[in-house]
């Protein structure tokens, strides 16, 4: 069998598990009612919210400005800085507000990366309750009264995390990224209903103190903490929430080589973290679907772009072979060949192109319209950005979005197979199958 | 509210059924090209064994509305080369082999008649400016050299659109002229091709560039 008809079945199937995933998402999407449920606290917890920072200067005064104008009484607020030895001026910029306002602490140690911060503070912190926060991100006002809620309205909720949104959409690379955060959060609310969230993100998620006393702290050595406390917490069946209408606005990587950095980090602390808990996870949804669906797409991604490259380089080889013996003859190529084709036969060609590419366009056309629709059910909750512009990014998210993934995830796989060292803040990272084999030896 | 378990078999079931219409429809799609085309090759062959019969029948015309009836029929025939192109092509998964090869087979004869009318007239007339060109392939044997002098002689037949006439044949066919050419001109390498210039036969074995063509065509 020739290799193109091989790759020809290969998109029927990722047409199909495309459309499966969509079809999935769509009726839960049509079948879904938010509970409206409100409860009024008399008297708030008290909460503390930890920002680790490492070479923040240029966001810490943002966070901490907007951190201080919370809707949230503030003798309940504890907000504690740790600055993970930056060498910047993070420290004393932070220490600015610490002399401001007295529910701020700033506290400074050694770098060791973002867990051993977070585990830091969460050790010098007094709350009931702790939100770890990014020193790059900051919440609505309401955001901390609204998931606060959460945990009164189910005394079992564990964990709330919010909704995530871009605060910058100037690059094309920002662009992107805004649809897909409108993606995670989306499929958040589905995991949500699932009762399979596994990432508790950095930015604003809220846990109860007794979690750190029941299943430890942050690890420090993990590359996703915020994934393998999620799963640590799923492996210990606590209870994680989902609060859409809490908004929280995180900057995003600006250019192509910091979002490369930051994906292949997050895949492979997916891949690490995935070895780890899978079979320690009961909750089956979790276990068989969620994570089943997150793997399949690590797989169909790569498997797609491997296709779409290879079909690509084929034409544009088959094309320059046309070109070359012809001798470059672009005149005739091009021009006379349009010349001779009269109008009538134009049509025909066009009309039998698309017939011949029907079930694609429809394809096409289907998906696009499914896409549309996510994202026309997604700005209930988001209505900071003009819908034209939401078009556009759009447009340049299924433009770029198979090649990014599917690069991202390539090179994550390699990491893992033959990466010797990486490094992100003060982590180090060498789970890699060679240095494994390596040690074994 | 439906729960998760439903919302999971609805989803398959959907997807089921929809990828199944798709297919359908791409079949369906298919096969209407494949009927579309096989009419479009009856007619022409209707046209062109009619004009034939009729070139046989009476005295050769050599007015200038004949040669315009045999570059007529030409584009016609290339229509059907042009889709059949698609109907065999390896990205298409309904692929229809029976179908496919019983235009194919009819193709060649409509382009081999169509190949003896214009000789006919090339020779009865005395026109000299005409170039027949008889090229064959066989793609068991020479993908990738086939595919590239493909590209030359379409380079070729833009260039000298109105004065070059160019068939192609697939070597692995059974129809009988095939086999007669096969046989007679010992075709055991592909391409191959016959260039026939003012009652002139040029036979070039393996993949041949365009200026080499090109220059036998002016000689």
């Amino acid at each position: 069998m020739n290799i193109i008809t091989v790759f020809s079945y290969i998109t029927l199937v990722i047409i199909f598990i495309q459309l499966l995933i969509s079809m999935y998402t769509l009726i839960f999407i049509l079948n879904y009612k938010k509970k409206i449920e409100d409860i009024e606290i008399k008297e708030y917890p008290r909460v503390s919210i930890i920002v680790p920072a490492y070479n923040e200067e240029d966001n810490i005064s943002d966070t901490l400005e907007r951190l201080s104008e919370l809707n949230y009484p503030k003798d309940k607020l504890e907000i504690i800085v740790v600055d993970d030895g930056s060498k910047d001026n993070t420290y004393n910029i932070a220490k600015e507000f610490e002399r401001k306002y007295n529910f701020i602490k700033v506290f400074r140690k050694e770098n060791g990366g973002k867990a051993s911060a977070l585990n830091y503070g969460i050790k010098k912190s007094t709350g009931e309750y702790i939100v770890t926060l990014d020193a790059d991100s900051y919440p609505k006002k309401d955001v901390l009264i609204e998931m606060i809620k959460y945990f009164y309205i189910d005394p079992d909720v564990s964990i709330v995390v919010p909704s995530i949104q871009t605060k910058d959409v100037d690059t094309i690379i920002r662009k992107y990224q805004y649809v897909d955060y409108a993606i995670y959060n989306f499929s958040r609310l589905v995991l949500d209903q699932l009762d399979s969230i596994y990432i508790v993100p950095g930015p604003f998620s809220i846990f109860k103190r007794e979690v750190f006393e029941k299943i430890g702290y942050f690890d420090e050595k993990n590359i996703t903490e915020d994934m393998e406390i999620a799963l640590r917490a799923r492996a210990h069946n606590l209870k994680i929430k989902y609060c859409p209408n809490a908004i929280v606005y995180t900057i995003t990587p600006k250019t192509f080589k910091s979002l490369f950095k930051q994906r292949v980090r997050w895949y492979l602390g997916f891949i690490d973290n995935y070895l780890n808990y899978r079979n320690k996870i009961k909750n089956e949804f979790l276990s068989e679907v969620a994570l089943g669906i997150a793997i399949l797409l690590k797989i169909i991604i790569p498997v797609a772009l491997v296709v779409a490259v290879y079909a690509s380089i084929y034409n544009f080889y088959q094309h320059f072979m046309f070109l070359y013996v012809s001798n470059f003859d672009l005149y005739t190529i091009y021009v006379k060949s349009f010349m001779l084709s009269d109008f009538s036969k134009f049509i025909e060609d066009i009309r039998f192109t698309i017939i011949r590419q029907f079930y694609l366009f429809l394809f096409t056309f289907l998906m696009f319209s499914m896409f549309l629709l996510f994202i026309l059910i997604y700005r209930r909750y988001e209505k900071d950005h003009k819908f034209s512009n939401v078009l556009l990014y759009i447009f340049i998210y299924l433009l770029f979005s198979l090649y990014l993934n599917g690069i991202f995830i390539l090179s994550s796989l390699y990491y893992k197979i033959f990466g010797s060292e990486l490094r992100w803040g003060g982590i180090t990272w060498r789970n890699s199958l060679i240095n494994r084999l390596r040690n074994i030896t | 509210m439906m729960d998760n378990r439903s919302i999971i078999k609805l989803a398959v079931i959907l997807s089921v059924l929809s990828f199944s219409l798709g297919v359908m429809i791409g079949y369906s799609i298919y096969n209407h090209i494949l009927n579309k085309v096989f009419e479009d090759t009856n007619q022409i062959d209707s046209l062109v064994t009619s004009a034939y019969l009729f070139s046989l029948s009476k005295n050769m015309t050599c007015e200038k509305e004949y040669e315009d009836f045999l570059r007529y029929l030409k584009e016609k025939i290339a229509i059907v080369g042009r889709k059949l192109t698609y109907l065999e092509s390896p990205e298409n998964v309904f692929y229809n082999k029976e179908g496919v090869e019983h235009i194919k087979s009819q193709y060649f004869n409509i382009q081999y008649l169509h190949f003896i009318m214009m000789n006919n007239y090339i020779k009865s007339c005395n026109v000299s400016n005409f170039t027949l060109i008889l090229y064959f392939y066989n793609n068991d044997y020479c993908y990738e050299e086939c595919n590239k002098q493909g590209g030359v002689l379409t380079t070729l037949y833009l260039r000298h659109y109105y004065d070059l006439y160019i068939y192609s044949f697939d070597s692995s066919y059974q129809n009988y002229f095939i086999q007669y050419y096969n046989e007679k001109y010992n075709i055991t390498t592909w391409p191959y091709i016959i260039l026939i210039k003012s009652d002139k036969e040029y036979l070039f074995k393996g993949f041949t560039d365009l200026e080499t063509l090109e220059k036998y065509m002016t000689t």
